[in-house]
């Protein structure tokens, strides 16, 4: 089973990923912010993050900079997910590391096959 | 002396009060003084400007300098004015005890006479002016602040109100019927239109407080318009109208990719909205330097005199007959400004009952802030 890390702070956020992730068969590994999100994804080394960008402490992208510094982070797919307002940050975002983004709202209908585009085949 | 007769002394007598009523009744206060600066004619109004409470009578004959020594800017420019070559001077604003006085010098035969206006009421208007310039732009400051604020707390709820729609509509959390399915349907798509009148006024006051981040790059424009053609072919197929695409294969371009496809799905959008048979046709055409991607329909059209409110903010056009489609009336105003800022532009033809056509330019390369 692939296992993907959620950074997120909202709970209804976190739960609206949880439920579409787990419906799909994935494991669900939850941070509820930036330093946590580091820290669960150098431990147990997840198939794919989903960062939320705006978090309070350390931001998505200073999290999305320390999991690309660790050895295990090198090639994780991270996902970054921005809010409209943030549209002018996306080059930034891209550059700082992240392999995707997805806009809020998530759409339930498009999140999987957006996540998956991104997730190593196999396994 | 000469010998004057008597009917000299009355023209000279007559010609005296004549200038006295002249002075007298004048709406400034003037004081006119000869070279060695002894008063020789004034008038009330000058009396209580410079602040004395005398007659005018008793004003005349003396000496300026003693009579305004109080003021020491005006006191200073007289006296240079009498001691070191007499020239015309102007003092915009001079206080004189609470008032404000703009006094003028001018040279006149034998001397020199000072023309006062008070410009006490003047000066208050200017600084509540100034007041009221200061607070509108710390209103300006907040009202961007709150936009701001206000549209993230907006979205946040929506972002549920989305998702867990799109949940139950897939049936993710259990079986739904098929009424229920239509029903969570336009829910969901009444918040994602709720949500994009939230974007739009954050795009409005963005761009209007000249805060918007462009994000520069190289795309191929036929695959952006195959992918807005696509966006729109349900709701086309669904109103019954044909939705076509003609462009040149390989026109690459860079420039902000996501902002042109805005402007772009504005464009297809509205003219979806406003066409009930017929077809509307999407067509890229290579010019000089611009790509220029018209959107043309077989819609209801409108009136020469509307085409001039099109693109203003907040404008909706009537149409007799033709119920008012949902929107902020910011499509437009939004997608011109967006077209400008790309360095382009956007015009628009139409004629009512007939259709429209809207052509966006766009440079083939972004050339930076003009």
């Amino acid at each position: 089973m692939k296992r993907i890390l959620v950074v997120e702070d909202n709970e209804k956020n976190m739960y609206l990923m949880r439920y579409i992730l787990k419906s799909a068969g994935y494991g669900v590994i939850e941070a509820g912010s930036g330093e946590e999100g580091v820290e669960l994804a150098i431990k147990e080394k997840p198939d794919l993050v989903i960062m939320d960008i705006q978090l309070p402490g350390i931001d998505g992208l200073e999290a999305t900079r320390r999991i690309r510094e660790s050895e295990a982070g090198g090639k994780i797919p991270i996902i970054a997910v921005t809010s409209y307002a943030m549209a002018g940050d996306r080059d930034r975002i891209l550059k700082g590391g992240c392999t995707g983004y997805i806009e809020k709202p998530i759409d339930p209908e498009t999140f999987l096959s957006e996540i998956e585009k991104h997730l190593p085949s196999g396994g | 002396m000469d010998v004057i007769d008597h009917e000299q002394e009355k023209t000279l007598y007559e010609l005296k009060e004549f200038l006295t009523s002249v002075i007298s009744n004048a709406p400034y206060g003037i004081v006119a003084f000869d070279l060695e600066g002894e008063v020789t004619m004034t008038n009330a109004l000058a009396v209580e400007y410079l602040g004395q409470k005398m007659s005018v009578n008793r004003f005349v004959g003396k000496n300026i300098l003693e009579l305004i020594e109080g003021m020491p800017l005006l006191a200073g420019t007289v006296e240079t004015h009498i001691d070191r070559g007499r020239k015309p001077f102007d003092l915009p604003s001079v206080q004189i005890n609470k008032q404000f006085m703009s006094i003028k010098g001018r040279l006149i035969s034998n001397g020199t006479m000072l023309m006062i206006e008070d410009i006490t009421a003047q000066k208050k208007a200017e600084a509540e002016l100034q007041r009221a310039n200061t607070r509108l732009r710390e209103l300006d400051s907040l009202k961007s602040m709150f936009i701001a604020s206000m549209s993230h707390e907006l979205r946040t709820p929506l972002n549920s109100i989305i998702g867990f729609t799109g949940i139950i509509i897939q049936g993710l959390s259990g079986d739904i019927n098929n009424e229920q399915r239509k029903q969570l349907k336009i829910v969901k798509s009444s918040a994602a239109h709720l949500l994009s009148l939230i974007n739009d006024v954050i795009d409005v006051s963005k761009i209007e407080s000249g805060k918007v981040e462009l994000s520069i790059g190289r795309f191929d424009l036929p695959a952006l318009l195959d992918e807005v053609k696509s966006t729109f072919t349900p709701d086309a197929e669904q109103k019954g109208i044909r939705l076509s695409l003609e462009t040149p294969g390989g026109l690459s371009i860079r420039s902000d990719e996501r902002r042109a496809k805005q402007v772009i799905m504005n464009l297809v959008s509205n003219a979806v909205k406003f066409t009930d048979s017929g077809k509307v046709e999407i067509k890229a055409a290579r010019g000089d330097g611009v790509v220029a991607v018209s959107v043309r329909d077989t819609g209801i059209g409108m009136r020469r005199e509307d085409l001039k409110r099109l693109f203003k903010a907040f404008s909706r056009i009537r149409v007799k007959g033709m119920p008012i489609k949902e929107g902020t009336g910011l499509g437009l105003h939004l997608s011109r400004k967006i077209a400008e800022l790309l360095g382009g532009g956007i015009r628009a033809e139409s004629s009512l009952g007939k259709g429209s056509e809207f052509t966006f330019t766009l440079p083939f390369e972004y050339k930076g802030e003009a």
